[in-house]
């Protein structure tokens, strides 16, 4: 196990390298360049002031020269400076990481819990109303774009009800308090939790009913087992196997984050960061921000699989 | 179950209540004491005028109405944006000739860590913003200076290598830095420091307190401002990724002010509330030609799109009244002759001078713009519909940036019409980057790749005249040669808009290109109680 770890681990390395390489390729294609992001188009200025600022940004050396700065002292741990911004990389991103951590953390939490939850119920009622119900919402939950959803809801919650502040990470001027974080957190996340509750859910109703029709549960049901004992001791134990494999493939968005959400709501998180980047053809930026998805993403599945192996004896590595 | 159990279940249910109601009650957002008048929180980067989380003003370029927040510049324009007004400089001369300035610095003005301002730091920040490791275009304004004396403490001499009589409208953009915090740090060092967004001193009226990464900054007063201690104990700037979601804010109490669009302003118009305030772009919004392409080489074939098109019918339906036609790229009445063409809706006239230019339109003519807004849409739109009433067929092309669409005009074989919004101000030289010809300058844009001596002379004569009666009749003469020539069709200034909540007192704002620049009395702005 050990040395399969390792092996996956080596592997990577030059699989972030071509990662990496086809990310910066295909950024010199996207047409116009950060000296125009960051002067309004209706401002006056002459080629020869662009091209001194292209050339303090380091654009006008040539592709490789700059490609391989980059990989010399990304592998030194210097992910150099935003262009437009003037800030460290590695600051811009670990001054918002803490933000989409808390944000989409929440929200996957209450995502797998409610949506592990409902869809038990909607596998053990299936065909019932309940269940028909549940399925409309989890459609409607996945159907809605959540950008609109963040529209809807700050409209509703924040300017009809008055329930919770209109956007932001704190309450501008105060001091820390927990109160107040949670007060701004709970809207966003529990609109971004609706499509996890939503998928969560329609994944273990089906990998609910898929292990309830197995003949080991039909055996329990025989030996007069507990319908309590049958379905949380022997049936929803085997159905989590599909339900990791699918919150797996959460983890990367962790620090992804949301994009429209974190736009909305002017969050200060990575997903916000990142269109920003985009917006502002901030080249080092983005660099930095795919390079750390990529990690992540590589993690993910590395983890992913060895929990498999953790959970399901079958499953060998050597 | 136990005793006890029956004991807790309702005091753990009581708790979390609690939690609940703590977290739904709506927090206070204006922190208000006894002493002093209170936080102000606005969305002062919203708009196009915003430059949110742009901390270094030389390399800015938009942003402004922040920046002077907290730093403060030699002059400033009046709150109408018409005259130019002193503001850390209390007077000054011109040479006759505008080859020398003599700038008079006030005195008494001290920096936020207590320091005094001087001559010093003013040559100093000339010089910085013209280093070319600086990269400012701000800087580039002040290319002309060859010399800075300072005879004393108070007082500034600049020798310029040519009359530019367009200096006093480049110390508008130039915010004054400190010499004694940054002498130290090399040009090259101070564009990748973090001064600019963790401690930067200035002279403004509020100094820097907290810098939270996308979320708002937070100034507080200074009690040394030369002009008195600000009536509000501090200014917050909140950051809103989604312009849409300021005017949520706006609504739920928990901004004050923010820049808004034409729709939203309309709807905030009723609102007791609030306060809609307008004033126009300074922006011309234009159709330019590109003048390489043969087919718009016959100055019939220009003035035929333009009467072809009804502007007044776009400006009433489209923006609902909320923009004024121009003759020319200027909008201010002091550059704009007394006659002038309008170039009334008239498409008997485009086809009879399409028909005596012998205009080919087998081709398909396509405008570009980088304007992705709806109404920029359904302007182009409608400009294609009555262009096709006179024969003409119009292809769109809209680019996903900026960028893009100056990839797209740089390069006179990818384009033949664009639609784009040109800044504008007081200082009428701004329009000499665009109409200027390249063998007369050729550091200009002049995308259109327009030639024209007798504009090359008028601008070079502008920039040599200091009398401002003088020179508003040069500029008339600079818009009655647009007017008739038409390498753009001017088509309107828009109005913008800001919203303010009404317990907001003495409050100023002024739509502008890159914001600011005029004097708003931000020291005595207040909040009622």
């Amino acid at each position: 196990m050990g040395r399969y770890i390792l092996r996956r681990l080596i592997i990577s390395i030059p699989l972030l390298i071509a990662i990496s390489f086809v990310v910066f390729t295909l950024l010199q294609f996207t047409p116009g360049d950060p000296v125009d992001a960051y002067l309004p188009p209706d401002i006056p200025i002459s080629p020869e002031q662009r091209e001194e600022i292209r050339h303090q940004m380091g654009l006008d050396r040539p592709f490789f020269v700059r490609y391989g700065y980059w990989l010399k002292e990304t592998a030194q741990g210097n992910l150099g400076f935003r262009l437009v911004a003037k800030e460290p990389v590695v600051d811009a991103i670990s001054s918002r990481v803490g933000a989409t951590v808390l944000l989409m953390g929440t929200a996957m939490t209450i995502g797998i819990i409610a949506g592990v939850f409902f869809g038990l119920i909607a596998a053990v009622r299936q065909y019932s109303i309940l269940d028909g119900v549940l399925t409309i919402l989890a459609f409607l939950g996945l159907s809605l774009p959540v950008y609109l959803a963040g529209l809807l809801g700050l409209y509703f919650f924040s300017l009809k009800y008055d329930w919770f502040p209109s956007g932001g990470y704190s309450t501008p001027g105060q001091p820390f308090s927990l109160t107040d974080r949670l007060h701004h957190l709970i809207l966003p996340a529990s609109i971004i939790a609706v499509n996890y509750i939503a998928s969560t859910m329609r994944y273990t109703r089906s990998a609910m009913l898929d292990v309830l029709g197995q003949d080991y549960v039909r055996t329990a049901r025989a030996k007069g087992l507990g319908e309590v004992v049958v379905v949380g001791g022997h049936a929803f134990r085997n159905a989590l196997i599909p339900v990791v494999t699918i919150v797996g493939t959460y983890l990367p968005n962790l620090l992804g984050g949301a994009v429209f959400i974190e736009s909305i709501f002017g969050w200060p998180g990575l997903g916000r960061l990142f269109l920003e980047g985009v917006g502002q053809r901030d080249y080092p930026l983005i660099m930095g921000l795919t390079l750390i998805l990529a990690v992540l993403i590589l993690v993910a599945n590395l983890v992913t699989d060895v929990v498999y192996a953790l959970v399901d004896p079958r499953i060998r590595y050597d | 179950m136990t005793r006890r159990n029956h004991l807790r279940s309702p005091l753990l249910f009581l708790g979390m209540l609690a939690l609940v109601a703590s977290i739904m009650a709506p927090s206070i957002t204006l922190a208000q004491d006894s002493s002093g008048g209170g936080v102000l929180v606005g969305g002062f980067d919203v708009g196009p005028g915003g430059a949110p989380e742009q901390f270094n003003p030389l390399q800015a370029g938009a942003g402004f109405t922040w920046f002077e927040k907290y730093f403060s510049k030699l002059m400033l324009y009046d709150k109408d944006f018409t005259a130019i007004q002193g503001e850390l400089a209390e007077s000054w001369e011109i040479s006759e000739d505008a080859t020398q300035y003599t700038i008079h610095v006030r005195e008494g003005v001290t920096w936020h860590d207590g320091e005094p301002f001087t001559s010093a730091d003013v040559k100093f920040t000339i010089e910085l913003a013209a280093h070319p490791d600086s990269a400012s275009y701000i800087g580039a304004k002040f290319a002309s200076v060859e010399s800075i004396e300072t005879p004393d403490d108070m007082t500034v001499v600049l020798n310029l290598s040519a009359p530019n009589a367009t200096l006093l409208d480049a110390f508008t953009f130039l915010v004054m830095l400190p010499k004694h915090a940054l002498e130290s740090m090399t040009p090259a060092e101070l564009v990748e420091s973090d001064w600019w967004r963790t401690n930067p001193i200035g002279t403004g009226p509020f100094k820097w307190k907290a810098y939270e990464p996308g979320q708002y900054v937070e100034l507080e007063a200074y009690d040394g401002y030369w002009r008195g201690r600000p009536a509000l104990d501090g200014l917050i700037n909140r950051y809103f990724p989604e312009a849409g979601s300021s005017v949520i804010a706006l609504r739920a109490g928990d901004i004050s002010f923010t820049y808004l669009s034409a729709d939203e302003a309309l709807d905030l118009q009723g609102d007791e509330a609030f306060n809609v305030l307008q004033g126009p772009s300074l922006v011309v919004n234009a159709l330019g030609f590109d003048l390489t392409d043969e087919r718009f080489q016959d100055v019939r074939v220009r003035q035929a799109f333009a009467y072809a098109l009804d502007r007044q019918i776009m400006i009433d339906q489209l923006f609902q009244g909320s923009a004024t036609a121009v003759p020319c790229a200027y909008l201010l009445p002091q550059y704009i002759p007394a006659e002038v063409n309008m170039y009334e809706y008239d498409v008997a006239q485009a086809q009879a001078l399409l028909a005596e230019a012998g205009f080919d339109a087998s081709k398909p003519i396509e405008i570009v713009t980088y304007y992705s807004d709806q109404l920029s849409q359904d302007v182009l739109v409608t400009v294609q519909q009555f262009l096709a009433d006179v024969g003409v067929t119009i292809t769109l092309r809209t680019t996903d940036t900026p960028g893009t669409y100056n990839e797209v005009v740089a390069d006179p074989a990818q384009w033949d019409m664009a639609y784009f919004g040109a800044a504008n101000g007081p200082e009428p030289d701004v329009m000499s980057t665009h109409f200027e010809s390249k063998e007369a300058n050729p550091s200009v844009i002049n995308r259109s790749g327009i030639a024209n001596p007798e504009l090359d002379a008028l601008f070079k004569q502008g920039r040599e005249t200091v009398d401002p009666a003088a020179r508003a009749e040069i500029y008339q003469q600079v818009c009655s040669i647009m007017n008739t020539e038409l390498y753009w069709i001017p088509m309107w200034v828009t109005t913008r808009f800001g919203g303010v909540s009404v317990n907001v007192e003495n409050f100023i704002w002024t739509p502008a290109p890159g914001g600011g620049r005029y004097y708003d009395a931000a020291e005595t702005w207040s909040l009622a109680a």
